[in-house]
């Protein structure tokens, strides 16, 4: 759906993105992840043709954007971080405007859907210069996907909306993901990125340092993972046990509760549990701490980590 | 679906949605009614002036200039509303929005001229009920050559608005647009006035310094004949009265090709700048 091939952007001596190589399959949910600055919109921009880029490639459906302008951007949706709309048009006109620009069939089937999807139809009449930023930003999505797109790009769709609206627009990606529709996502609630997207790419100060599914994220960024076990009733001598396993760095806890760390190189609850049944335990329940995006996030951008090797390729 | 397919559907669309946002709008009414009332008032004045100085009315276009004055402010008008046009849009960010869907340079510029050229048509519809209302209340004639300039005030339009959208493309701001559109159509017409009164001087009385003067201003008027939008429309009308349909037909196709040049180069101005805000 994606591709870029050694995508730069140079404004003067400021390098925004640099040899940039990311790749979104059809049906992915990808989430861009970056620091203010770091290049985000910039690379956006480069892939809808708003900004040319210093070097590189950009494709699109596998075309170049100059060999079908019209064709891909008819396929394409967009939503931007702040939205710029014709405040003296209600939101049924603003949607019938850009219907109109797409050529879609039955205009106004489409926006009673779209409207009634994102919960403006009770608003429809009204003025958008008097609409929230919370509703401008549904508007804005209903916009991005009016024209049924393959693929949606979305910058920051969820910064202004409350929890429910939140939960609304997350719950309308997955559903529409579902249908096979594909999204790029640049967000900073790293928490929704989390939840959404299949796989993430990291970008730190113009370069794509990560990019990769959450989980794999996780094990690559850690080296040990903590484990929280509740047994029944304590078990004699588990700590030594436990801490005979080849995997295991250190057990706490002498009464029914123990912390086990182990390496991360992967997930060893079976094994654990296997240990606790051989020393006579039952074991009610077991938890593995996992890294939050947050902290993998903060690790990769403030420690500037590349998990990439040179030729792009994820470690 | 081919590529002008499209972008005859993306210059329909934008240009209807910016009508249709003109014509509700109050501010072409308020400027129509404003260059009405300072026409009417310039007509009397002037039959008024006639009247007490030589004792009787005797205009040869006593309706036609007064209504050409309205197309040329109007036209002025419809101009600087292209000077905003693209600056104000890009300022607001709506610009880059459009450009996310199926809209391109070319059809964005086409559609910002083909708006403004038909609410050109509907001043000059306004303009014509009004002074046909002030034809009919006065008594008042309009001459033989109204319709040669009426067709002529078309391209007038076109030069203007072309004009209006070439500046908007290349200015950074808003403000920088609507400055130097006025600046440069004031620096036209005063230029224009200037050439005029001083070629009229009769030869023999020039002091050197009027020599020199008009020699400088009539070789900057030979540039300022190809970049002002109001010299197509001048020499349309030297033409008209003259009766030279030749020099007519030649100054319709010039402000055709001025149009096409000043919208090509808005195009391609556009393309470099951007859309981004």
């Amino acid at each position: 759906m994606i591709r870029t091939e050694g995508l730069t952007k140079r404004f003067g001596q400021l390098t925004a993105v640099e040899d940039l190589n990311i790749h979104v399959e059809k049906g992915e949910i990808y989430g861009f992840l970056g620091p203010n600055g770091a290049g985000k919109t910039t690379t956006a921009m480069m892939l809808l043709g708003l900004l040319k880029p210093t070097a590189g490639s950009v494709y699109l459906f596998g075309k170049e954007l100059t060999s079908d302008y019209f064709g891909i951007k008819r396929r394409v949706g967009v939503l931007s971080e702040f939205q710029y709309l014709y405040e003296d048009m209600t939101a049924y006109e603003y949607l019938r405007f850009f219907g109109q620009l797409y050529q879609i069939d039955d205009i106004d089937q489409r926006i009673t859907n779209m409207l009634g999807l994102f919960n403006l139809d009770h608003r429809k009449h009204e003025l958008l210069g008097g609409y929230s930023k919370g509703m401008k930003q549904k508007l804005g999505l209903a916009r991005a996907m009016l024209h049924d797109p393959d693929l949606v790009i979305l910058d920051e769709p969820v910064s202004s909306l409350d929890p429910y609206g939140i939960k609304e627009v997350r719950d309308i990606i997955m559903d529409e993901n579902q249908k096979g529709r594909t999204f790029f996502i640049s967000s900073h609630i790293l928490s929704e990125i989390e939840r959404t997207c299949d796989r993430i790419g990291i970008l730190n100060k113009g370069r794509l340092v990560a990019e990769d599914t959450m989980s794999n994220l996780r094990r690559r960024l850690t080296e040990e993972t903590e484990i929280s076990i509740e047994l029944e009733n304590p078990v004699a001598e588990l700590n030594m046990t436990l801490s005979a396993l080849p995997f295991v760095i250190e057990v706490q806890g002498s009464g029914p509760d123990y912390t086990v760390r182990t390496k991360a190189d992967k997930d060893y609850r079976a094994e654990i549990s296997r240990a606790i049944a051989g020393a006579g335990g039952v074991t009610v329940s077991m938890r593995r701490h996992e890294m939050t995006l947050e902290e993998a996030f903060v690790t990769i951008t403030e420690k500037n980590i590349t998990l990439l090797t040179k030729e792009g390729a994820t470690v | 679906m081919s590529v002008w397919s499209n972008r005859t559907n993306a210059i329909k669309v934008t240009a209807r949605r910016e009508l249709l946002s003109t014509l509700y709008g109050l501010g072409l009414y308020v400027v129509l009614f404003v260059i009405f009332l300072l026409t009417a008032y310039g007509s009397i004045r002037v039959s008024l002036l006639n009247v007490v100085n030589n004792g009787l009315e005797a205009l040869p276009n006593p309706i036609t200039s007064p209504f050409y004055l309205t197309v040329f402010l109007a036209a002025t008008y419809l101009g600087l509303c292209s000077a905003i046009a693209i600056s104000r849009e890009r300022e607001q960010g709506t610009l880059e929005v459009l450009f996310y869907g199926p809209v391109d340079s070319l059809s964005y510029v086409l559609g910002k001229y083909l708006q403004q050229v038909l609410t050109f048509f509907v001043v000059l519809a306004f303009s014509l009920v009004n002074f046909f209302l002030l034809s009919q209340l006065t008594n008042l004639g309009f001459s033989g050559n109204f319709f040669g300039l009426l067709i002529l005030s078309i391209f007038l339009a076109s030069c203007m608005i072309a004009f209006g959208i070439f500046l908007s493309a290349a200015a950074k701001r808003n403000i920088f647009a609507v400055v130097l559109f006025i600046s440069l159509v004031l620096f036209f017409v005063i230029f224009w006035g200037a050439h005029s009164l001083i070629m009229a001087l009769p030869g023999k009385n020039l002091t050197t310094l009027l020599i020199y003067t008009r020699l400088i201003l009539d070789n900057v008027n030979i540039l300022i004949q190809w970049i002002s939008p109001l010299a197509y429309f001048v020499r349309g009308m030297v033409a008209v009265s003259q009766g030279n349909i030749g020099q007519y037909l030649l100054s319709i196709v010039s402000s055709l090709i001025y149009t096409t040049l000043l919208l090509g180069a808005a195009v391609i101005i556009f393309d470099r700048r951007g859309v981004k805000r």
